[in-house]
């Protein structure tokens, strides 16, 4: 067997000498950079959504920060909830040093500071929300800190006031929304339209894929692109509390892709055992020019189930962020395409599809809030589960989806109502 | 630029990967699509074309794998008679493009060992790895193949 080896360097060398060359056309390289193309443009939309998705986190997290600083406002730290022990000692510290120069240190407080010193015969000091910068409301540890300068009530004794209370004040402008209403719960119904761009992720089906045409991909595959569609329905929401939502509707669904085809058949494909084995030249009288131009429309209708995320972000917007599946039914199909196996045109309705489909999409965008109505903008994203082609009949499978921006209305009605 | 440099080099492991040209150009635009987006992970260990050279192989068996024939379609040639090995090795004055149609026409699990041992240099480890197969059946596929591609060239003279 050994004597066989010198078959490698044949090999090698009939390898080395093989030129391909005439091969490599410059369409080749086309099609690279618009695969490329095509990623960044993905690599765009992702960091786009993470970036999007990112802002809103921070600005939730911003949001419910004062929030937190908003319930202080609610609370109130005062003597009698200190047991007399701690008040003593407290008082011991309060009536230490020096007069003038506390007194002093007190004015340049409510000069410098604007710390709305309240004195009522020595005998009370109101610090009001203004100065935000209230640590720990528990009087044992009071620290107020202005300009990064703290100051420890205990340490910081002011002898000539008398504390006998201090207490964080209710302040009526912390409220961040004013729409109390917006914190029950409710429903909402409302319309909406997306105006989209649609186009579709194609894939072999492994079990017939031996049936698609050698020449499928150039003549049919990238010719077809993206194109317009829109979705348009009735919107219902259920808010569970001032955070979470759900939401559903029924709207009319569109998917769609744009064709330009421009080939000539030439040859049929000879079909063996379910795969083409080869392809027979055809009568030239018999060449089947195709040339056309236009979009196919998928229609469904659609209900979706979406579960929601909101956070008021000023008194008049929020933002929202929605998850979910749709139920997708497939009602009428407008167009024509390629025949993947014989390349000829087909009227789409004569081609089989999956009548039920399962779709998720994902939005998130701002709702401008009115006490009787919203208003919001969201971009969404809504790609099909399940390939829209039967899986059993068709060698490829398809996913379509569509981006869009979500404009959506709607009406509030209160449980009291 | 890569594509421009190497483009003929990498025509040529795709058709010899491929049955026909169209799936070899599928394969072209696929690795370069794939060598230019990992092109950060090249460490410069081995020269460029080595590294792009695995990336294209390492393709056409994955897609033979996963997709059934997504670049090529082939059957095990059952018509292989035992008068098909001859163990007296054919001349090497023979024109290249016979010896790659006649690697074409084996049955694909030897074409693609000798490929990747006789041609792309890879040893019957790193072959074994990726077809999973063992090390012997890479081995006794490589003498089978060299036995049959012998027998087809001499057929062919």
């Amino acid at each position: 067997m050994d004597k066989l080896k010198q078959i490698d360097s044949i090999l090698k060398k009939a390898a080395a000498d093989m030129h391909f060359n005439d091969a490599i056309q410059s369409s080749d390289w086309d099609a690279i950079e618009h695969k490329l193309k095509k990623r960044r443009r993905r690599i765009i939309v992702l960091w786009s959504f993470i970036a999007l998705m990112f802002t809103t986190s921070i600005v939730t997290l911003i949001v419910n920060q004062d929030s937190l600083t908003d319930e202080l406002g609610y609370n109130e730290a005062s003597y009698e909830n200190i047991n007399n022990e701690r008040e003593n000692s407290v008082a011991q510290n309060i009536e230490a040093p020096s007069k003038t120069k506390l007194t002093n240190k007190s004015n340049d407080f409510e000069k410098n500071y604007k710390i709305p010193l309240v004195k009522s015969n020595n005998q009370k000091i109101t610090v009001t929300k203004e100065d935000k910068k209230i640590v720990n409301n528990d009087y044992n540890e009071l620290i107020i800190n202005i300009n990064s300068k703290s100051v420890n009530t205990f340490n910081q004794a002011l002898p000539e006031i008398k504390l006998e209370k201090i207490f964080l004040e209710r302040n009526p402008i912390t409220k961040k929304s004013n729409n109390p209403e917006s914190f029950v719960k409710r429903w909402e119904y409302g319309i909406a339209f997306t105006p989209s761009i649609s186009s579709k992720f194609t894939q072999k089906n492994s079990t017939l894929s031996g049936l698609i045409n050698r020449n499928y991909n150039q003549y049919i595959g990238k010719q077809e692109k993206s194109s317009f569609a829109s979705n348009f329905g009735f919107n219902l929401s259920y808010h569970i509390n001032s955070k979470l939502f759900i939401s559903s509707g029924l709207y009319l669904t569109q998917r769609a892709e744009y064709l330009n085809y421009k080939y000539t058949i030439t040859d049929f494909p000879i079909v063996t055992n379910g795969e083409i084995t080869d392809y027979g030249p055809l009568n030239p009288l018999a060449y089947v020019d195709v040339n056309h131009i236009g979009s196919n429309l998928y229609h469904f209708i659609e209900i979706p189930l979406n579960f929601g995320i909101k956070q008021p972000i000023s008194s008049n917007f929020e933002i929202r962020a929605q998850f979910g599946v749709s139920f997708l039914s497939l009602t009428k199909l407008n167009g024509k395409k390629g025949n993947y196996l014989n390349l000829q045109l087909e009227d789409l309705s004569d081609l089989k599809f999956n009548k039920h489909n399962i779709a998720t999409t994902v939005k998130t965008g701002l709702y401008y809030n009115k006490p009787r109505f919203n208003v919001g903008l969201e971009p969404s994203y809504s790609i099909n589960i399940n390939s829209l082609n039967n899986a059993k009949t068709s060698a490829l499978k398809t996913r379509p989806y569509a981006y869009g921006v979500n404009l959506i209305t709607n009406i509030k009605i209160f449980k009291n109502e | 630029m890569l594509f421009e440099k190497y483009a003929s080099k990498m025509m040529a492991v795709c058709m010899r990967y491929c049955k026909n040209q169209e799936d070899a150009k599928d394969l072209l635009q696929d690795g370069y699509y794939k060598v230019l987006t990992s092109i950060k992970s090249f460490k410069g260990n081995s020269k460029i074309d080595t590294w792009m050279t695995r990336i294209f192989i390492n393709l056409a068996l994955n897609r033979n794998r996963i997709g059934r024939n997504k670049y090529s379609h082939f059957e095990f040639d059952t018509k292989f008679e035992k008068a098909d090995f001859d163990e007296e090795p054919v001349s090497e004055d023979i024109e290249a493009k016979i010896v790659i149609k006649a690697l074409n026409e084996l049955p694909e699990i030897y074409k693609t060992v000798l490929n990747m041992y006789a041609i792309d240099g890879l040893t019957h480890k790193e072959i074994a790895e990726r077809l999973g197969i063992s090390e012997g059946s890479s081995k006794s596929r490589l003498s089978r193949g060299r036995s049959m591609l012998n027998a087809k060239l001499k057929r062919k003279k």
